[in-house]
């Protein structure tokens, strides 16, 4: 029996891990968008987890996954989640609904591109978790490491994906598969509005495209909106809007 | 790696006269997944309002009746984040909902509108439109084929609008690209021309023909701040 400020072998105590998913599940309890949900708990599999990074993937409907929320939204980490729409783990971890780890990333294994691309920005280990809805993988929980995972870390690894799941799940009595499509489709949009939006502030003040995301982040702390919100109101110029304000040099 | 319902679509399409518009031959496939009896493609720019396609003239004519009066599920789907399904226009809860549109709904005498909003990001294209003589809702299936056709749909609005500025019919393919560069480069043009972003995506498509790259070679050009495009 673990006393509840023991540490996991992870380095995570239980408490912090139960203070974690009420986080998440109040949060997504009380509505909170899908790209923030996941954005909160891609920084939280950081935290918890010996992982040096995280993205949440979701399938589009026209097939093609796309990242929704990531730890942190770097260049070459793009570059890693994108690859893998042509070879991977995640392209792997959607078509047999099973979880994938790789801990060798062999450049003359099974995703040849992937592996060299992974081992380039010296991770060694990668893990893509499922997130099902009705027995159907409609997206994965991507996970790049310095080391091997314990059973114990990718349990909780998979908790976290299933918690991401719920966010697609919650909203509507209504839980049918075609829901899950169109939250998948607003989850992706609301992306886009993001990439849109750090576009328009990576001009405005001459920074790249990380520092353009940190600067949203804020104005969400700052206002309360949500980061979809504050993404739509840059884009569409909406003066009314709190963030205005706050964006205003 | 292409999803298998959107599969379906697409070589339904294809199937329909290569002679007639893409907008076209996408309403005339479509008609049939949603079972409605017309499918039509109203565009929305600068809130203005332009019939791109449909598979009924009355179809089109129900899109321009909403645009003229400010009301019906097409005018509200439109820049909204999700369809509108009517499942009954001229039922006690329709005419209720729909004031202004349920009149001009009688006289053309449809039953049911269902809209699926077009948008790239936060920019909103227009609106993909089922429309049914009979009352009743949209299954499920047929909801999810909406959703995918909507999607093909603003492709073809961008590429519709893209013509305007290249005068060519051929241009970077709008389904498979880089997503999050693709729209952090449009961000990036919107501002620096201080367009929007429907526009400022239509721009880099156009230098994408123009320059012979891909859609994704360009918007990293912008995004690394090698190419600028002029105002």
């Amino acid at each position: 029996m673990m006393k509840a400020d023991e540490m996991t072998p992870g380095g995570s105590s239980a408490t912090e891990l139960a203070r974690t998913f009420m986080e998440i599940t109040s949060a997504i309890a009380n509505g909170e968008e899908t790209i923030d949900v996941f954005s909160r708990l891609t920084l939280k599999c950081v935290e918890l987890l010996p992982v040096s990074a995280a993205g949440i993937l979701l399938r589009d409907a026209d097939g093609v996954l796309r990242v929704i929320g990531a730890s942190n939204p770097s260049a070459h980490l793009l570059d890693l989640f994108q690859v893998q729409n042509e070879e991977g783990p995640c392209l792997e971890c959607l078509a047999t609904g099973e979880p994938i780890a790789d801990t060798d990333l062999d450049s003359a294994g099974r995703w040849p591109r992937f592996a060299a691309l992974a081992r380039a920005h010296d991770f060694s280990a990668v893990y893509a978790l499922p997130l099902h809805s009705h027995q159907v993988a409609v997206g994965a929980l991507n996970l790049f490491a310095h080391t091997t995972l314990s059973d114990d870390r990718l349990l909780v690894a998979q908790s976290l994906a299933d918690t991401a799941t719920l966010s697609l799940l919650h909203v509507d009595a209504r839980m049918d598969g075609s829901l899950v499509v169109q939250r998948i489709r607003m989850a992706v949009e609301a992306r886009n509005t993001l990439d849109q939006a750090r576009g328009m502030l990576a001009q405005r003040f001459t920074i790249d495209g990380d520092a353009a995301l940190v600067r949203l982040q804020e104005v969400a702390r700052e206002t309360g909106l949500s980061l979809r919100e504050v993404a739509t109101a840059v884009v569409l110029r909406d003066t009314e809007s709190p963030t205005f304000i706050y964006l205003a040099e | 790696m292409a999803n298998q319902r959107w599969r379906v679509l697409t070589d339904a399409i294809q199937r329909v006269d290569p002679e007639l518009a893409p907008g076209e031959r996408l309403c005339l496939a479509g008609e049939d997944f949603l079972s409605v009896d017309s499918l039509s493609i109203a565009t929305v720019i600068d809130e203005v309002y332009r019939p791109l396609a449909s598979s009924t003239p009355w179809g089109a004519l129900l899109d321009e009746a909403q645009f003229s009066v400010g009301d019906g599920p097409t005018f509200r789907a439109h820049g909204g984040a999700v369809p509108v399904l009517a499942a009954d226009l001229l039922g006690q809860v329709g005419a209720a909902q729909w004031p202004l549109f349920v009149g001009a709904a009688e006289g053309e005498g449809v039953a049911a509108a269902f809209a699926f909003p077009l948008r790239i990001g936060a920019g909103a294209l227009g609106v993909l439109t089922g429309y049914r003589a009979a009352p009743g809702g949209l299954a499920d299936q047929e909801f999810e084929d909406g959703l995918i056709l909507a999607s093909l749909a603003g492709a073809e609005v961008v590429r519709a609008l893209a013509l305007d500025v290249q005068g060519d019919a051929e241009g970077p393919d709008l389904v498979s690209y880089d997503h999050s560069t693709v729209h952090f480069a449009t961000g990036m043009v919107a501002e620096q021309l201080n367009i929007g972003v429907v526009e400022a995506l239509v721009r880099l498509r156009a230098y994408a023909f123009a320059s012979g790259l891909s859609l994704t070679d360009v918007a990293r050009l912008i995004a690394d701040r090698q190419v600028t495009l002029e105002p």
